[in-house]
This record gives C-alpha cells, sequence and structure tokens, in this order.
C-alpha cells in the first residue's frame, strides 16, 4: 500500500475527497504523538532496565518477571493480551512507538480519510476509524497465542486505517480506484478496478502475514492480525451503514446518494414519465452529477439498446456524450449491443461522439461485430459513418478507407454464397 | 434450394484478421512513447515484480519458520537452503515471464499496458516473437550489465558510461 498509494477513488474533480478531514486526524495522532512521548521513552528505558535485570538473573520466579512487566509505562495507556480494557484500547489506536511507525500510520490516515470522505461524512469516518481501529486492536489481544509475551502492548492507527481501508473497499468495490505511485508527473496516476486490485495492494500480504502470526516466533514486530481485524471490522460497519442508509448499488459518491434520496425519485415520480422515459431521465441526471460512473453508463446503454427507436436524435447525442473512448474500451460487448440495435433499426449514430472516437477504439467495438452476416453489415454501416465524421482528417481517412475496401471484398462473397 | 441464413459466418476470422490488420497499420502510425511514460511504465513494473515477489519469498519464509513446527515428521521437507534456492528460481523465472513472455504475448508488461503503451515490431506493427521479445529483453538487462562488468574489470574503475563520455569519479575526500 506504501508503494501504490489509493488518493481517491476514480470521480470527477468536485467529488474528489478534500484533504481538510485527512489535516484534522493527523493533527489528532501527531499531538498524541508529543503528548505521550514521555511515556514512550520511560517505557523503553524500563524495558532496557529489564533486560538488564533479566541478564544479571534477578528475577528468580516467572512470576516476578510478569509483575515487573505488568507494571511497564505503556501499559498505562495501550493493552496488552493479558492487560486491556475498553477505554485503554479505544486510546491505543493513538499511541505510537517511535517516529517512523507514526510516519508510516500519518501516511495511511490520509489516504484513508480521504477517500472516505468521498462516501461518508467526517462523523462517520472518523467513528469508524476509531470503532474499526479498537476492535482490530481487541481481535489481535485476544487471538494472538498465549505463548507470545503477555505484555506487549498494541498500539498504533494501522488497525483504524486498515477499517477505513474496509469502508473503502464496501463503498467502492464496483468502481476504480486513482493510485498514486511515487512517481512525479502527471503519468504518476493510474485507475485500477477496487474490486481486485485494492484487495491485492492492500490486505492479500496482510492475510498471509496475519496467519504466521498466530504461530509462536512471528516473522515481524507489524500486528497484521489487528490489520486484518481492522479491515474486517471497517467492511462490516460500511455494510451495517449502507444497509441503514439504503444505499443503492449503482451509486458511487454521496452527491449522487444524496441527490437520488432527496430529490430525484420524487421528481421524476412528478413529472410521470414513463416507464421507458424515467430511467433515462434519471440516469442522465445522476451522470450530471457523476459522469465517471460506468454503472449507470451501462445501465443507459443496455437501456438504449432495448429500447432504440424510443428516443430522439437529441436524446441520443446527450447520452452518447458520457460513453467516452475509455468506457467504450472497456465495455466493448453493451457498446456492440446498442449500435446494433441503433443501426439495425435505421438510427443514426451521435456523429460528435464518433468524431470523438480514436480509432483503436472503433476497431475494439468492430470486433464485436463479426459474429453474424447480419453483424457483418452493421459493421459495414457503423465505420463508414465513422468515415463520414472524420472526412476531413485525411489520414485517418485513408486509413478506414483501406479498412473498409477489405471488409468489403470479404463480405458480398458470404453474401453471395447466402443466395446461391 | 439455397442455404438457411447461417447464424454464425464461415468468414468472420478473415473479418477479424482484417481488423487486427487495420489495428497494427493504426499502431504503426502512432507517435513513439514520450521518455517521461516509459519511465513511468518501469516504476510501476518495479513496483508490481516487488509486490509478487516480496509476497513470494514472505511465503516461503513462512514455509521455512513454520513448516517444521506444524508437519513435525516431514522436517526434511523444508530446509532453508533448499528453499532458498528454490524462492531465487521462481522469483527470476517470475522476472523473465514478465519481462519477455507478457511482451510477446499481450504487446507489454503491466506498467506498460496500464499507460496505454505497446511494444510493436517497428516494420510490421505486429507484437513482437517470444524470440524477439527475449532477445530485447536481455539486450536491456545487458547494457546494464555491460556498465558494470566494465566498472569492475578495468584497473582505473571507469565503466562503459565513462569510456564513452571521456569522465572518471574521484574520490576527494579523506585522502592525502
Amino acid at each position: 500500500m506504501i508503494l501504490l498509494v489509493p488518493t481517491s477513488p476514480e470521480v470527477p474533480r468536485f467529488h474528489r475527497p478534500t484533504w481538510g478531514a485527512s489535516i484534522v486526524v493527523a493533527i489528532i495522532l501527531l499531538t498524541s504523538y508529543f503528548l505521550l512521548k514521555p511515556t514512550v521513552l520511560a517505557d523503553q528505558q524500563y524495558i532496557d532496565n529489564y533486560h538488564t535485570l533479566s541478564e544479571a538473573g534477578l528475577f528468580e520466579e516467572n512470576e516476578s518477571e510478569q509483575v515487573y512487566l505488568a507494571r511497564r509505562p505503556l501499559l498505562s495507556v495501550t493493552i496488552s493480551p493479558k492487560s486491556w480494557d475498553l477505554e485503554r484500547a479505544i486510546f491505543s489506536n493513538f499511541v505510537h512507538g517511535g517516529f517512523t511507525h507514526l510516519a508510516l500510520n500519518l501516511i495511511g490516515v490520509v489516504a484513508g480519510v480521504r477517500i472516505c470522505t468521498t462516501f461518508i461524512p467526517f462523523a462517520c469516518t472518523f467513528s469508524i476509524f476509531l470503532i474499526g481501529g479498537t476492535l482490530g486492536l481487541l481481535f489481535s489481544t485476544l487471538v494472538s497465542p498465549q505463548l507470545q509475551n503477555e505484555f506487549v502492548p498494541h498500539l498504533g492507527a494501522s488497525a483504524g486505517v486498515f477499517a477505513l481501508m474496509g469502508t473503502y473497499y464496501i463503498y467502492n468495490f464496483r468502481f476504480r480506484t486513482t493510485y498514486f505511485f511515487w512517481f512525479p508527473s502527471r503519468q504518476g496516476r493510474i485507475a485500477l478496478k477496487t474490486s481486485w486490485f485494492f484487495f491485492l495492494d492492500v490486505i492479500l500480504l496482510e492475510l498471509l502475514l496475519s496467519a504466521g502470526q498466530l504461530l509462536p516466533k512471528s516473522i515481524d514486530g507489524v500486528d497484521h492480525l489487528a490489520h486484518v481485524g481492522g479491515f474486517l471490522a471497517g467492511c462490516i460497519l460500511a455494510v451495517v451503514l449502507r444497509s441503514i442508509q439504503k444505499w443503492p448499488s449503482i451509486l458511487q459518491t454521496r452527491g449522487e446518494f444524496l441527490y437520488w434520496t432527496t430529490f430525484l425519485q420524487g421528481r421524476l415520480r412528478e413529472a410521470g414519465y414513463d416507464r421507458v422515459q424515467a430511467p433515462y431521465v434519471g440516469w442522465m441526471e445522476l451522470l450530471r452529477i457523476n459522469f465517471f460512473n460506468d454503472l449507470l453508463k451501462t445501465r443507459l446503454v443496455n437501456h438504449l439498446a432495448k429500447h432504440p427507436t424510443r428516443f430522439t436524435d437529441e436524446e441520443l447525442k446527450l447520452a452518447f456524450r458520457y460513453f467516452g473512448p475509455t468506457y467504450v474500451r472497456l465495455n466493448t460487448l453493451d457498446m456492440s449491443s446498442l449500435i446494433r440495435g441503433l443501426v439495425k433499426n435505421q438510427r443514426a449514430l451521435p456523429e460528435e461522439w464518433l468524431g470523438r472516437m480514436p480509432y483503436d477504439t472503433i476497431i475494439r467495438v468492430s470486433h464485436q461485430l463479426t459474429q453474424t452476416i447480419e453483424d457483418q453489415e452493421v459493421l459495414l454501416e457503423f465505420i463508414l459513418a465513422y468515415r463520414r465524421a472524420h472526412s476531413s482528417n485525411k489520414k485517418l481517412d485513408r486509413k478506414v478507407e483501406n479498412l473498409l475496401r477489405r471488409i468489403q471484398t470479404l463480405i458480398p462473397d458470404q453474401k453471395r454464397a447466402l443466395n446461391g | 434450394m439455397g442455404k438457411e441464413a447461417q447464424t454464425k459466418s464461415p468468414d468472420r476470422h478473415e473479418v477479424r484478421n482484417a481488423l487486427w490488420e487495420a489495428e497494427r497499420e493504426h499502431w504503426l502510425d502512432c507517435q513513439n512513447a514520450p521518455l517521461s511514460t516509459r519511465l513511468a511504465s518501469s516504476v510501476l513494473d518495479i513496483i508490481f515484480v516487488y509486490l509478487v515477489s516480496h509476497g513470494f519469498t514472505k511465503l516461503v519464509r513462512q514455509l521455512v519458520v513454520h513448516g517444521p513446527r506444524l508437519a513435525p515428521d516431514h522436517q526434511n521437507l523444508f530446509d532453508p537452503q533448499i528453499w532458498t534456492v528454490i524462492d531465487l528460481a521462481i522469483r527470476i523465472s517470475f522476472l523473465v515471464l514478465y519481462l519477455t513472455w507478457s511482451v510477446s504475448f499481450f504487446g507489454g508488461t503491466l506498467g506498460k499496458l496500464l499507460l496505454g503503451l505497446r511494444v510493436i515490431d517497428c516494420q510490421t506493427g505486429h507484437p513482437l516473437t517470444y524470440r524477439a521479445s527475449l532477445f530485447r529483453g536481455i539486450a536491456s538487462v545487458g547494457m546494464n550489465v555491460l556498465v558494470l562488468f566494465t566498472l569492475f574489470i578495468r584497473p582505473d574503475r571507469r565503466g562503459l558510461h565513462d569510456l564513452f563520455s571521456n569522465s572518471v569519479v574521484k574520490k576527494v575526500r579523506g585522502t592525502k
């Protein structure tokens, strides 16, 4: 997660999360760090003394050693397998063992709070950080094998960070996430599907390492169980929150959700749109709010493909504005169904849309129109329409002409075979 | 009696081939990838390769540390030296496959594909054959190795890049 940092869900600029909420949480963590630094330093000194006493053989019985460890300064503000309560479990989220520990968690907290505030208010985000983090730390404390030192403090904000990641995973599961990969330019960002890549990047390694932590002599000092516990807690909290909110699965951002619940349904009812027009109007309104929402676009594409004659040319033109090159490239099957439906019903494809499409995207869609002879007629019409839209571009016109010539020599042979 | 309309065209492969050819011609016409995008794709590739290698190494380490405890009757299966060699072999194989096979099969590594780049034959526009892709990978690594090699073997410690640029690196602090 440090190498590929999730910076935001793939949403329009005006939906992108701001830094304000992250800065507030970062300030809280920094303040806690400096306030508790004397306790952390005292604890380090205490443990150094423990090692000295232990090497000198001054602990006659195991019991006296346990009594000594139970009094370590950090356990007044954090929890351990043998010494925990709810208040200290909550407080443990704000305690860090050193500046490196704090710095790494700050990156996670800033990223996690920022991306979650695209969907839920700051109060909910902070509550999930706190509750999920506490549950993650408690999970680790209770599940860690007793063979490990019972007075090792479990602390840090990372369980809370993973709780935020779990929440984000649920809310943005069906959409894409923009990642920053430390390349200092515009190319330093990519968008990848949250469902599989986010899981790979954030949690897969933690699952592997937490399994090892259940055995004695864990490989590193990182609390992977708390990470996994926090992530699961965050997922569960998000599922519960979405159920309470009755959040439709096709909506991505909070803006869309608020518009849907507050204005849209009432407006559609009052306007008295029929069963064909109402979804069109509804999805177009939502796409105006979030034109990155591919699920809405797919619904719109399928709806237009199902009713190719029910919409005017102007309505088709407005709808096609949302089907950009990236969407078309990733959804060639749906787009080809729509194009097939329109061409077969002698509806014109919007020239504005054809003019925007890159040539390689058109070829990708064309591959879906090669199944049957009827499809290939659609293919010819489609490429002819594309050529008309780019008639002023001589270079492209030449390429399209070559393609048409190749296809036209193939298709008439098949027609003759059928008729003969 | 004429044939019934077939649901599948017998020559759809030819139409598809025509489309593929058109795509190749188009790629030949596209601009060469800018340096910044190529560097960005390399950074992404390094990250992906690291994530997979690192994950696999962690898995092997878990196995070697905890395996004997979980299966005490089969301790000989968890020899650390053998697993180190297996780990290294798998990671090198993965690296070779990632840098060569993916270029010939998909037209680029994952980093390149994500940033809209393709590695193609500059005459035909076709993806590279596996052999060409392997040679490309070896040449890329080889150049870096050559620089280091000359650095080691030359008594004056000047690498290939130093020789080309007529330069030398000196240690100027702590010498009398």
